[in-house]
């Protein structure tokens, strides 16, 4: 993927997540952070410290229109560090080479499994952060869990429309 | 020496990951203390201009509501004015009238961003230095109390919701006198609030009005904070917690009133 491809998508995620996602409640407490797409689709042929600088930048992009400095740009470098990880779901059973996965040709389940599991360990830092009191663990398990949910349903209708998209245009 | 620099490019990644990471922890906790991050400050306005023009996009849906609400609030406030009274004195030769002083001005502003889902929510307003805006001052809505200010700009400034675990402030259930402290909490949703601290003796109703007090020193006296739905008793079992009804609904929080209290430089000086 080119750089002009990678830097709109990242515009385009920002500007969804401020403008619109922002503005997704679910029972007035638990918010969608969908922005997170950008790293965990972001090519596996992007060298490790090239993924880390773009997610802190775009936590950081996140960060500034929320006013609350630091903390989406801690969480998204995290879960940029621990991606590499989650490579494993997606290469099992399949002769593809880590360095170099397409994500257009990794089974639905495969890449559903690998995103939630992203979604997730961002989530936790991201509200472990935010509160700062680990006694707080009751709150921060509660919307850890409900906010992964309800950002993985917006992820799977994402990869809903990829793969169609994909059929398409063969 | 060698075999250090090996070390370095072998782990090159853990550490740019350390660094990010601790810039990043830096930028929270700076955040968090009371002198607030440069970061912020430097950015803030060109941010806030873009919140502001989306903010034109959405504020036509809240119009109608909006408008029913400060006609209703002008109209209170033309009944306060001098001409709309009565002056039972009859008028003598003296006519110098200097019973009253002004010493509450509002400035008006404008919502533009804002959160009341989180832990810590904040609020960002239309106005800054420019219209007299100073830290530390009230915020109140057409409804009620919403919060005090906590960084200015020229043209933009921020406050801290009472939504905010972060913010006490001092309340009082109307037509008695005892006050305690207003408290939130994330679990409690952004339309309920803790009023702490009120002797176990006090009789307290659902349904009483909770008031701002004066000895907060941000807001006139009677500016109104909620209605009692529940009390508890504190785990000391001398206090009562009670639980309000918020008379400002935070999700669709829209103009509100930045408070300047004229004496409060005088008042400085005796209580330090």
């Amino acid at each position: 993927m080119k750089y002009t491809a990678i830097i709109a998508r990242f515009v385009v995620l920002v500007c969804l997540q401020v403008l619109v996602f922002n503005r997704f409640l679910f029972q007035g407490y638990f918010n969608p952070y969908v922005y997170i797409l950008f790293i965990i689709y972001l090519p596996a042929t992007v060298p490790r410290w090239g993924t880390l600088l773009w997610a802190f930048g775009l936590g950081l992009a996140v960060d500034i229109f929320e006013n609350s400095a630091g903390l989406h740009a801690a969480a998204s470098v995290f879960l940029a560090y621990l991606r590499p990880v989650f490579f494993g779901y997606l290469t099992r059973g399949t002769e593809q080479d880590r360095s170099a996965i397409s994500f257009r040709k990794i089974a639905p389940f495969a890449l559903g499994v690998y995103a939630l599991s992203c979604i997730f360990m961002h989530h936790l830092l991201l509200f472990s952060l935010e509160s700062f009191h680990l006694s707080e663990w009751k709150s921060i398990i509660k919307r850890t869990f409900f906010s992964t949910l309800f950002t993985f349903v917006f992820v799977l209708l994402f990869q809903l429309w990829n793969f169609r998209r994909n059929r398409t245009i063969p | 020496m060698r075999y250090l620099l090996f070390l370095l490019r072998r782990s090159r990644i853990f550490f740019l990951f350390l660094l990010l990471e601790g810039l990043a922890l830096a930028m929270i906790i700076s955040q968090r203390s009371y002198q607030r991050a440069v970061f912020m400050n430097s950015t803030q306005r060109s941010m806030g201009e873009l919140l502001e023009a989306t903010d034109q996009l959405t504020r036509y849906l809240h119009l109608r509501e909006e408008n029913e609400v400060l006609a209703r609030q002008n109209a209170r406030l033309q009944s306060l004015l001098e001409r709309a009274q009565y002056f039972r004195v009859a008028r003598g030769d003296t006519t110098v009238d200097s019973t009253h002083q002004q010493r509450f001005v509002s400035i008006p502003a404008r919502v533009i961003n804002s959160s009341y889902s989180k832990r810590n929510n904040f609020l960002t307003l239309d106005q800054g230095s420019q219209a007299g805006i100073k830290k530390g001052m009230g915020v109140t809505g057409p409804r009620g109390v919403v919060g005090v200010i906590n960084r200015v700009s020229p043209h933009f400034a921020s406050a801290i919701p009472i939504i905010n675990p972060n913010l006490n402030l001092t309340g009082k259930i109307a037509n008695t006198q005892y006050f305690g402290v207003l408290e939130w909490v994330p679990k409690l949703g952004h339309r309920q609030l803790h009023l702490a601290d009120i002797p176990r003796y006090a009789q307290v109703d659902s349904g009483d009005v909770v008031i701002t007090d004066s000895r907060s020193l941000i807001f006139p006296e009677g500016v109104p904070v909620g209605t009692v739905i529940g009390k508890t008793l504190q785990s000391d079992q001398n206090f009562l917690r009670l639980t309000l009804q918020m008379s400002t609904d935070f999700a669709r929080l829209e103009h509100v009133f930045v408070i300047q209290d004229k004496l409060s430089g005088e008042l400085d000086t005796l209580q330090p």
